[in-house]
This record gives structure tokens, sequence and C-alpha cells, in this order.
């Protein structure tokens, strides 16, 4: 087992026909912790992709360097580097089956005939494919390529997995019990473990680490729950969650103290956040603010709401999304099923202080 | 006038089955046409090669011209074939190498057909998949020479041969078939839809590149290698003016360079050293031809699917 480190590492692609070039990772420094499960996490094309591809030795970087535990792998090729990965293709060999696609590493690497069999064997028995080997891939459903592509890592015993988007072919259900069935497979293993999706519940629900990147460039990396209850900027709050975080145009103010100002309501601003708020007085902000932190004021017999005009309300079931407007802010707040609103679709609507961010209108930076 | 049609009146189900027998037999009469078509066109392309066969088994002096056609030897006799393999010539006279010619097409179509799937199929996977500088360039000067006639380069290639020393060897007979462009061409397009990641799937799984090439690419091009090999083996069989052009010696005559030698003075080339034929000893030449004609029929009829295959390859990826 061995950590990665990348220090300084850009990769640049140039395309041939229209002479264009395309920076998809920027000056990346990261550390990836030995024995952990890291989600790179970030929309199509913010280069999480080719940071995977730059530690299996499938890209190499113009500039900086990879480590993986010490060894310095910058240019070293793939089969040197003692990794394993998985492709969002699964990448099966169609002609050969089942057990010859799991031994085909390992008789690359020169094992007795003997140790291949008995690993084969061992890594079809812990992902219940034995009755499998004898079959092509083409013979197989979604589901089961996909437990062979893991087993073809598996079985390598190697020092790290990189997956690229494993479970991006399969259906929801399939989806969510292979999730879970890979992070018990992690813990066992413990193995480090590099994971590229785009799917936040996957990276939040997988990853002991999340990485978000943009353009790539790394925007924040922590748990799932730092993302979630603090986001380093306004990219991060609108990628994660599902609604994502409202923001909303607002100014700071001072008036007994700091407060914040939404259309013409004032809202206290919790003592905590006003000492990085001091330069901002009589300034813009954005304001962020969960769906699940606003609440109906009627029905909590709060007294500081904003009146808003509901647009649509989504019924799901155990919980209603409320769409309405501040201004030309659309703002969606999550709630229990139960909801007031008068006739004339105006809702008052209670923002939980305690739980807003801020952050900077220009450098879209948290900054309370 | 009030005219009133009573709907009920009107046989719904006759004027429906009126209608699908209408059709029925607009199909039948298209398919009757496609068959008639079809069917002259193989007898036409076919009665050549009956003739062939017929005339082979005449006798000796038996007129082969239109006025006297036979379908079917009134009395056929194998003795054309006899004359023509000299199995019963007097041992002084020296005889004509027939099995060499036949050995000598039996290399003109395997070995540059072997060396053709090895190389093109390696410029094609690189071309195809590996990432180099100017490889654009490279594929389109590639590609361009497909643009040159063939007939525009046989002098100069003529006088590459002499330059070399290699007229009148086997050099010069299969060395410039061991490389062809159309086949990189096929070859590239053919690998270029594999999936990248199954290449890189090995790479990571420790595989080297030659090995990744023999264990992963080709065994997933069998499709367009067996193509390649049908058509370069009927190809190669088949090649006469090649190796008419750069032989002398009648021991490096292709069996179809052989055989219009036989053609006597008046017509191919002139065998020196073995017996010419007149214009009688036909027979000899045509047993020779359904001889030669019989390894590409059995392949024919064994590699048919590929046949088939390579035609539509070319529709689709030419």
């Amino acid at each position: 087992m061995a950590g990665i480190r990348f220090e300084n590492v850009t990769k640049i692609f140039h395309q041939e026909e229209t002479r264009k070039s395309v920076v998809a990772v920027n000056n990346l420094n990261l550390e990836i912790p030995d024995g952990r499960f890291t989600v790179l996490l970030g929309p199509s094309g913010c280069g999480k992709t080719t940071t995977l591809r730059l530690i299996a030795g499938l890209e190499i970087p113009e500039r900086g360097d990879i480590y993986i535990g010490d060894r310095r792998v910058t240019r070293t090729h793939p089969k040197e580097r003692n990794i394993a990965m998985v492709f969002q293709d699964y990448a099966l060999y169609p002609h050969m089956n089942v057990y010859n696609n799991l031994a085909f590493g390992l008789r690359n690497l020169r094992f007795p005939k003997r140790e291949i069999e008995e690993r084969v064997r061992e890594v079809a028995k812990m992902l219940q494919i034995e009755e499998l080997l004898e079959r092509t891939p083409r013979e197989l459903s979604g589901g089961q390529r996909q437990r062979v592509a893991l087993g073809r890592a598996i079985v390598r015993h190697p020092e790290v997995y990189l997956m690229d988007e494993p479970l991006s072919n399969l259906d929801a259900k399939l989806r969510a019990e292979v999730r879970i069935e890979l992070l018990e497979l992690q813990r066992k293993l413990g193995t480090t473990t590099v994971y590229v999706t785009h799917d936040q519940v996957e990276a939040m629900t997988l990853g002991d680490i999340i990485v978000v990147m943009n353009n790539g460039i790394i925007q924040q990396i922590g748990k799932a729950r730092d993302l979630y209850e603090r986001p380093a900027n306004i990219f991060v709050a609108r990628f994660i969650g599902s609604p994502p975080m409202n923001l909303i145009k607002a100014t700071i103010i001072r008036q007994d103290g700091l407060k914040v100002k939404i259309d013409d309501t004032l809202l206290d601003i919790p003592k905590e956040k006003c000492e990085n708020l001091e330069s901002y007085i009589d300034k813009e902000v954005i304001l962020g603010i969960r769906p699940e932190d606003i609440k109906d004021a009627i029905i909590l017999g709060k007294d500081k709401y904003i009146i808003s005009t509901v647009d649509v309300i989504e019924y799901l079931g155990a919980e209603v999304l409320v769409h309405f407007h501040i201004n030309s802010d659309k703002i969606v707040a999550r709630l229990d099923s139960e909801v007031e609103i008068g006739k004339d679709r105006k809702w008052r609507a209670y923002f939980d202080t305690k739980k807003i961010q801020f952050f900077d209108p220009i450098t879209e930076n948290s900054i309370a | 006038m009030d005219k009133k049609i009573n709907i009920r009146s009107i046989d719904w189900e006759k004027i429906q089955t009126e209608k699908f027998i209408r059709t029925k037999r607009l199909r039948n009469i298209f398919t009757i046409t496609a068959y008639i078509i079809l069917t002259t066109w193989a007898i036409v392309s076919l009665l050549p090669m009956y003739w062939m066969f017929v005339c082979s088994f005449k006798h000796i002096g038996v007129s082969f011209s239109i006025e006297d056609i036979e379908f079917y030897p009134s009395n056929p006799t194998n003795e054309n074939y006899i004359n023509f393999l000299q199995l019963d010539a007097p041992p002084w006279i020296s005889k004509r190498p027939v099995g060499r010619w036949f050995l000598n097409s039996l290399l003109i179509a395997l070995l540059p057909t072997i060396s053709n799937l090895i190389f093109d199929s390696m410029a094609g996977y690189a071309l195809a998949k590996m990432r180099f500088p100017m490889k654009q360039a490279i594929f389109w000067a590639i590609v361009m020479t497909m643009m040159i006639p063939e007939i525009v380069i046989l002098i100069p290639l003529y006088r590459m041969m002499f330059d070399f020393k290699w007229y009148n060897t086997y050099w010069a007979l299969l060395f410039p078939g061991f490389a062809g462009v159309g086949g990189i061409f096929l070859f590239k397009q053919s690998i270029e839809s594999l999936p990248t990641s199954i290449i890189e799937a090995a790479r990571v799984d420790a595989a080297s590149e030659p090995k990744i090439f023999f264990k992963i690419v080709l065994p997933l091009s069998k499709p367009i290698l067996s193509v390649m090999g049908v058509f370069g083996f009927i190809g190669g069989w088949n090649s006469y003016f090649w190796p008419y052009l750069v032989t002398e010696s009648n021991k490096l005559y292709t069996i179809q360079v052989g055989l219009t030698s036989l053609m006597g003075a008046g017509g191919g080339a002139g065998v020196t050293g073995t017996l010419t034929f007149g214009i009688d000893e036909y027979g000899q030449m045509l047993a020779g031809a359904s001889m030669a004609a019989i390894p590409v029929i059995i392949i024919f009829f064994l590699l048919q699917k590929y046949i088939i295959q390579g035609i539509t390859i070319g529709a689709l990826k030419g």
C-alpha cells in the first residue's frame, strides 16, 4: 500500500487538428493518503479523469512530479507502477473468458501457474463470480461484467486501485447495491483507492476524502460533511447537494451589530461570522443557505421572515420542495410535507441564520 | 339524383384480399426479374470457366472455334493433362517445370500475404492507437500514395529491381508485395474501432507493447485478418503482369506466366529450352488453366463468408 503525491503537476492536451491546447490539469498539488478511499469529483472536463490517468501512467505530465509511496513514477510505464484500474466501460478483453481476463495481468507479471489459479479462484469466490469463469464477457450481464472488471483489479494485489466512474453504466438500483459492496470491499482490503465520479451522491457515500475539481484546479479537499456544510467557494456550494445551495444577493450593514439585508428584511448574523464580515459592511455579498435550512415561519412561530412569492411546489412524498424567488434570485426550500401558503401565493420563509454562509461576489470564495 | 351507397354492402374483406394479392404479385414479379437477371449474369460469368473445363478434356486437334462449340465433350480424354504435365515425354527432352510454376504461384500467393498481414496490421495499429509526432501527416502521406495508379509505378519499380540486381530473382517476384498501402488503411480503420480502453487496460495489466499487439489487438482483428488473407492469396495467385515483367528464366515463372508462355512464339513469353506450342495445343493450356483455377475455387468455397465480408468492409469503411 502507498499514498500518492502530486507536486506541481500540469497536463496539457494539444489537439493536432484544431491546433489548440487545453490545460486539463493545472499545477496540481495533492496528497492522497495511504489506505483511504479518495474520490475525485467534478463536472465533465474538470480534469478528474486526467488526474487518474496520470497516476496510472496512461498520460505523462508536461510539468511536475508524481509519487506513489516514495517512488517517483512521473515517467514510468504503467506496468512498473503496481496499480490496477477499473475502467468506465470495464474494458474486459472480449476474446478471453473470465478466467483469462482475471489471469492476464498475473501472467504478464510471470506469476507461477499455480499461484495464478489460486488467486483467480480466491477473487472469483470473493466476488461471487465462480460459476462465470468459463464465460466470455459477451455472455455476462452489466453487473457481472462490472464484478469481473473489479476482480481483474483485485487479483493483482496492487498498491493502488484506480476507478474511473465504474458504476456509471449500471442501472440505479444495482448502482446503489454495488456502491455499498465497493465500500465494504475497500474497507476489507484497506488498499489506497482513487475513485473518479461526477455523481456527488456516489462521492459523498464512498469517499473518506473528496477532492472537488473544476477546470483542472482543485476547489476543495475534505470529508463529505465539510464540503456540504462549509463549501470553500460558490462552485463547491453549487456542485454539492441536491438541490444545490441557494445563493442570494445580500448586503451587510451595521445596525445593532452586523446584519444581513435581503430584499428589505434584516437578518441577524451569528457572532462567530461577524469578524470576517467587518470589511464587507455596506457591500454586496452572496449569501448561501441549504434548502433544508429554510423553513416555514408560521409553522415554527418565528417572527423574522422574508415574504416571498411561491413559483412551484414539488411533492416528493416525505418532503416538499418549495420553489420561490426573492427579486431575481431563485430559491428552493426543502420542507416536511406541511407547508402553509396564502391564496396570493405569498409564503413566509424563515432562514436559519446559524447555518448561513457568505461568499465574496468577485472571488466567489467563502468569507464566513 | 340521390345515390346512396350501403356501406354494409361493400365487401371490405374482398378488397383487402385483392389488395394483398396485388402487392404480393408485384413483389413476386420483382423477385422473379431479379432472379432472371442474376442467373443470366451468373451463367455469362461461369460460361468461360465451364468452357475451359470442357475443352481441357477434348482430343488434340479438335477445333476450339466458336462455330464448333460443344457444351460437353463427346469423347472426353485426359491426354491434355498428360501432355501438359509431360508425363509421357521422353527423358531426353528438358521438361517444362510445371511443378515449379505451381510452387512459385504458391509462394507469391502466400509469402507477401503473410508479410502483408504482419506489417500492415502493425502499421495500422500504430496509426490507429499510438501517439507520436506527425501521425496525421504520415497517415495522409500513406493514403496519398493510394491515388497513384499501379501502372505508373511499374516502370520505376522495374528499374529499381535492375538497380538492386534483383531482376529475375525471387526477391523481385516477392519483395515489392511485402507491404501494401491498402492493407495499412483497412487495418487502421478496423483497429480504430476497437475501444482504446481495452488496450489501456492491458497496459495497466503489465502487458508489454508487443504482447498487447499479439494478444489483444490481433485476436480482435480476426475478421479483417481473414479478409486480407483471402484477398491477398487470391490476388497473389492470379497475379500475372509483375511476375511476367521481372522474370526471364522459366524456373521463376508462376503458373499464370507459365500458361501464357505456352501460347507459342506468337503469343506470350517465349519459353526457351522447352517445347513450344502451336495454336492447336490450346487443349494443354486449358488443362493447365483448369488446374490453376482449382486452389482459388477451393478457397472461395471455404472462405466465402470472409470474401463477402471483405466486399462490405470496402463499402462501409473504404
